[in-house]
């Protein structure tokens, strides 16, 4: 093989159903021996298909009906089965997606990453296992040993995919086909992997086909890329060039789509409260291994005090695990607080412990992720917006269809479709029926749980259009909660970021993004690329601005800890590092500045 | 292709209730009516499927076997299901105390094979007309209630029971509401489930003896009957096993065709 | 793993306690004097006396049944009405011949439809996972009673290979003991694997869809690899459970066939005793079959995380 000829090609793929409908329609490029090279496009775009179609390993019901794929200059297309399995696992490794799904619960890590070591090199146990044991140790895990030995029930997602990512490289593959590897990992250990992923690859020489549909992780780390739609490519080239500086159509309406900074900036102006939490607390019961061991609980949110102000996006950013969700669900009264109280504009009062409260609900609505898990199967959606104003005291079930027909028709859903079924709507379609239901009450709170993370880039844009029309026009408030850090960066007035259940730094969108300062802030703004507009039709990798945070004097930055001690004293404290922009902090000196402190977080805005 | 399963066992299904039906409003000969001259006569233009030991004309006795069969059978499925579908959605979606007794109670009346309890019921029951009907319900209760209590757990979780709570609305709204419509499913696939059991629950006590007395045909005790003349008159033991067995496929087909158009996962392509 | 095992027969404990208060009970629903039921149609008014003092009658409820919990656990079911008989030996010799009948054929069940359904769903869609199908519905479909009737006109009559109805012990008479089993086991056997197929066929379906297995495949592994060391224990999880369940069933459960091959198995004895209204051998006999039930479910519940680690962790 003459140096620069490509190691992979794909020639004119052709995949199609055995209807004849073609998902992958002329499909062509080439990758370069360890060269990363991107498969971007939306769903449907086939590119999934077309990293199964190289490991032919397609679904029932779809078959490659042309073109030719050729490793190292050898066509795979006509490759008897036996040989091909040499191919897999071999020269060709792949990733997939759901690291929860994609090792075998039932075998132990160890012998599934020895498998396909064992099954293409002659090497006998010991050394198999000593291999394994030292790329463990690459890819950073701790104990290797000990994972090795034990069943995958256990770990992490993250953990996980590095167990992958060491299994697949043991082989030394010429070619890693990587489907959506970091999608399901949260931003700091989705950076982490990327990076030992890279850093690997370099190491071994394995080229990368990273199938993704987030352009700013393609544009951080692929060379090349190539932009699908549909089953065919819309352009490819250079990633950076074809990401940020689009030259098709296609490519830039994926662009414009994408969340963007409005230029006023959000947030400066000070409003009243319409909600106060106060150092709520909420505690789950841990669901128990055996009934012997004693009841433990999870502090889910500890001692979370913050405003929503009337009128605006107040974002919840932080991790799976950080309690957004949970304080989202304090709010709507699915959760109550064990401590701490939850204080309404309108004197309403949820305190810690008590039942009582539980007829406040109608003025605060949610929306939710999944849309279509949020409306009753068997409701028209007609029906279903209908429904909440039968709670808030219409009597007439004609006047509420009205309503509700009125409401559809607002949020862009036509009369024809007012008799559907949730399950005959698109997702983006679900999403809006979702929205008018929270609005058609006239709720004053809405809290929206990851409403747009389940979309398509077109589709969210249309959603997040959407939302911020409602909410100027009915003047609204959102507690708007998202791990998407573009998202929350177009629609947020202020944003509070959580981790371990505390909230560690909540300021207006400016101060967060331009000016963060807390190392947790500072490490997911960090660990998610960016693209930002930076002249029509030019874009940019958003990359920090403020290279390094000081405390506040007389204070240092307080990481909340993992497991904290049951009945610990909590001696951290929001200290106003800027107008209207408070850290998590701890008083470097002993002395009685917490109490102090702590009040001055408190009675911001207070009446 | 997909909706096999379901025509087949339906188009089963209907036959034998139309069976049943005849079985009830008027047979050929008088199912009961002994006739000394036709004693083991085999199947001829006059008596289809011959005739048994007391000259009693098979055909009749299978369509009026038929009647007992899917009465005793349809009357039990409606009260197991009754029954347990109440007590399941109540303790499923209720929660507390009540759910923990119901599942210790179900959980016990679990530990005894259905055929086990049925029989230890009818010594309770003898002499009374619907006692294989009762005993029947009670042995199959505690399997509805499984079934629906878990679905209702499963539905509770739901996002759109969360949303249903967060507008407002009471819990006895939401589960007439959201919760009772979408168990619905479920409870067909079970009924069809139980029917299909207490059919052959009824049958094997009829054989054992058990279900209701003679001269009352049963397809159950006509099989047993049979036993003693099984190498001299196979017909008596063919034509009852016959309708069971094809009785069965009716339900069983019928079950899986139900479940395809529930659970899609199952027949994808 | 101790402490798993602990917790497990813990939860077991209230489902045995009330099970046998059900069974107790039903005694005390009949109407008439408990003590001369369990008599029976005997006019001894010394014998009436003592077991009414036997069954402290005169105290309550609770009292008589934790008294009648003492006496079963010391293995004292009470004397049969109609076999003149210390219940337990009747319910020990009757329940080993049940054991010998359902075991068996349990095992061959397994043995036959684990593959068989596994390769089926393998082959999903096809016709051959069609003619698998078909037949599991078919066997599904048809009655034990009837089944033992036709293996027994086959086998028995018309080929005379084997004796037709009656029992030998085989540890009196092994060989001949093993000819009278076979067509009694080899009935509930075929009865038994058409219900295990159609479930084995169902969980590997649903555990074929996932991605590991595509991943198995990815590593460059054989089918049958992929199967064996991949689908197998994963479909073994359910599987394995549910043989738990079908075994403590039919432990009691096997009456009809007892009773078409005339065996002294347990289900049998329990409907003679229906009959003759013996009800000392009918409570004797239920406490048995609920035991046996819980117990191997216990003992498949525990053994499950051996044959498929993943249910430790679900």
């Amino acid at each position: 093989m003459a140096p620069g000829s490509p190691i992979l090609r794909v020639d004119r793929l052709q995949v199609s159903t055995l209807a004849g409908r073609r998902i992958v329609d002329d499909v062509s490029f080439d990758m370069l021996s360890g060269e990363i090279v991107a498969l971007v496009g939306e769903s449907g775009s086939g590119k999934t298909t077309i990293g199964r179609a190289i490991l032919r390993l397609l679904p029932n019901g779809l078959a490659c009906t042309g073109g030719d794929i050729a490793l190292r200059g050898e066509s795979l297309t006509a490759t008897p089965p036996r040989e091909l399995r040499k191919i897999r696992g071999g020269s060709i490794a792949a990733v997939f997606q759901d690291p929860m799904a994609s090792l075998n619960p039932s075998l132990k890590v160890g012998r599934q990453m020895m498998e396909a070591l064992r099954l293409h090199e002659d090497v006998d146990a010991h050394e198999a296992r000593l291999r394994c044991l030292a790329m463990l140790e690459r890819v950073r895990i701790e104990n290797p040993q000990r994972c090795f030995d034990d069943y995958p029930g256990k770990f992490s997602g993250g953990m996980r995919q590095r167990f992958m990512l060491a299994s697949v490289l043991l082989t030394h593959p010429a070619v890693l086909i990587a489907d959506e590897p970091t999608t399901a990992l949260d931003a700091i250990v989705r950076r982490e992997i990327m990076e030992q992923a890279v850093e690997l690859t370099r190491e071994v020489g394995t080229a990368i086909l990273l199938v993704s549909h987030d352009l700013g992780m393609v544009a951080q780390y692929a060379e090349r890329s190539v932009v699908l739609k549909g089953g065919r490519v819309m352009d490819q080239g250079d990633a950076r060039q074809v990401l940020l500086q689009p030259r098709v159509d296609y490519t830039r309406t994926l662009l414009d789509a994408f969340p963007e900074r409005a230029l006023a900036g959000g947030g400066s102006t000070r409003r009243s409260p319409l909600v106060r939490v106060r150092n709520i607390d909420v505690a789950f019961r841990k669901s128990r291994k055996s009934i012997l061991s004693r009841k433990e609980y999870v502090r889910a949110v500890r001692d979370v005090s913050f405003d929503i102000r009337s009128g605006e996006i107040l974002a919840v950013v932080g991790e799976s695990g950080s309690g957004k969700s949970t304080v989202g669900k304090a709010l709507v009264d699915l959760y109550k607080p064990s401590r701490g109280e939850i204080l309404f504009a309108n004197g309403i009062e949820r305190s810690g412990g008590g039942k009582g409260g539980a007829r406040t609900r109608p003025q605060v609505q949610m929306i939710f992720q999944d849309a279509g898990g949020s409306l009753d199967p068997r409701m028209t959606i007609k029906q279903a917006v209908a429904e909440p104003l039968r709670a808030g005291g219409i009597a007439a079930a004609a006047e509420r269809l009205r309503r509700a027909k009125d409401m559809l028709a607002e949020v862009g859903l036509g009369d024809d479709m007012h008799d559907c079924y949730p399950h005959q709507l698109s997702g983006g379609q679900r999403q809006r029926v979702g929205i008018a239901r929270a609005i058609v009450g006239g709720g004053d709170l809405i809290v929206a749980d990851e409403p747009v993370s389940a979309l398509d880039v077109s589709i969210q844009r249309q959603i997040l259009d959407l939302l911020k029309q409602l909410h100027s026009a009915y003047g609204l408030t959102y507690l708007f909660i998202s791990h998407d850090l573009d998202v929350v960066e177009e629609l947020a007035d202020r944003v509070m970021v959580m981790q371990r259940g505390c909230l560690v730094e909540i300021g207006s969108r400016d101060a967060v993004f331009d000016d963060p300062r807390h190392p947790y802030t500072r490490a997911l703004l960090e660990a998610t690329p960016r693209i930002r507009r930076v002249a029509p039709s030019r874009y940019a990798l958003a990359s920090l601005t403020n290279r390094h945070a000081d405390p506040p004097s007389g204070h240092r930055f307080d990481v909340p800890a993992a497991e904290p001690p049951e009945h610990a004293v909590e001696r951290a404290c929001m200290v106003e590092v800027a107008d209207d922009h408070f850290v998590r902090c701890i008083p470097s000196v002993e002395c009685g500045g917490t109490a102090g402190s702590r009040e001055e977080a408190d009675s911001e805005d207070l009446p | 292709m997909k909706k096999t399963n379901l025509v087949v066992g339906g188009s089963i299904i209907v036959i034998v209730f139309a069976a049943a039906l005849i079985g009830a409003i008027g047979t050929p000969y008088d199912p009961t009516q002994i006739d000394a001259a036709d004693r083991l006569a085999p199947p001829s233009w006059s008596h289809w499927f011959g005739c048994d030991e007391w000259g009693r004309d098979v055909f009749s006795r299978t369509l009026s076997g038929a009647a007992i069969t899917v009465a005793i059978a349809g009357l039990t499925t409606l009260l197991a299901t009754g029954a347990g579908t109440i007590v399941g959605v109540s303790a499923g979606f209720l929660g507390g105390w009540l759910d923990k007794a119901v599942v210790a109670v179900m959980d016990a009346l679990l530990a005894f094979p259905a055929l086990v309890l049925a029989i230890a019921m009818t010594t309770l029951l003898s002499g009374a007309s619907l006692a294989p009907v009762i005993a029947l319900s009670v042995a199959y209760v505690p399997y509805v209630v499984r079934v629906v209590r878990t679905g209702v757990l499963t539905i509770r979780q739901a996002d759109y029971i969360t949303a249903s709570s967060i507008m407002g609305n009471s819990a006895a709204y939401t589960l007439a509401r959201h919760v009772a419509p979408n168990v619905v499913g479920l409870v067909t696939v079970i009924s069809t489930a139980i029917f299909g059991w207490a059919l052959l629950a009824e049958s094997a006590l009829s054989f054992l003896g058990l279900g209701l007395p003679p001269p009352a045909a049963s397809w159950g005790g006509m099989l047993s009957d049979s036993r003693n003349y099984f190498a001299d008159a196979p017909w008596l033991a063919v034509v009852p096993g016959l309708a069971i067995s094809f009785s069965l496929l009716g339900v069983n087909l019928l079950g899986d065709g139900c479940r395809d158009l529930l659970d899609p996962r199952m027949e994808r392509a | 793993m101790m402490k798993y095992a602990a917790s497990r027969m813990l939860l077991a404990l209230p489902t045995i306690l009330i099970s046998l208060f059900m069974i107790f009970f039903m005694i005390r629903l009949i109407p008439g004097d408990p003590a001369q039921i369990i008599l029976g149609d005997v006019d001894d008014a010394g014998a009436l006396q003592r077991i009414r003092a036997e069954l402290g009658l005169d105290k309550p409820l609770i009292v008589q049944f934790l008294l009648w919990l003492r006496a079963i656990s010391g293995g004292d079911f009470g004397r049969s009405i109609a076999l003149d008989s210390p219940v337990g030996d009747l319910l020990f010799s009757s329940f080993s011949v049940t054991a010998l009948l359902v075991i068996p054929a349990v095992a061959i069940a397994g043995l036959l439809s684990v593959p068989a359904g596994m390769f089926s769903a393998w082959r999903q869609n096809t016709h051959t996972d069609a003619a698998v199908v078909t037949a599991a519905t078919a066997f599904l479909s048809i009655p034990s009673f009837w089944l033992g009737l036709i293996v027994m006109l086959v086998f028995g009559v018309k080929l005379d290979l084997l004796p037709v109805v009656g029992y030998v012990s085989p540890f009196d008479d092994f060989g001949e003991g093993i000819r009278y089993l076979i067509m009694p086991v080899m009935t509930l056997a075929l009865v038994e694997t058409g219900v295990f197929v159609r479930l084995v066929r169902s969980s590997t379906i649903e555990v074929k869809g996932l991605e590991y297995i595509t991943h198995a495949r990815a590593k460059g592994l054989p089918e049958l690899l992929v199967a064996r060391r991949h689908a197998f224990p994963n479909v073994m999880g359910p599987t394995w459970t549910m043989m738990g369940l079908a075994l403590g069933g039919l432990l009691g459960g096997a009456v009809v066939i007892e009773t078409v091959f005339s065996l002294p198995g347990l289900g049998r004895l329990m409907v003679e005793a229906v009959f003759a209204r013996d009800y000392p051998v009918i409570q004797g006999c239920m406490v048995v079959i609920v035991m046996s039930y819980v117990f191997m479910n216990l003992v498949f519940e525990l053994t499950a995380p051996i044959i498929c680690p993943a249910v430790r962790y679900s």
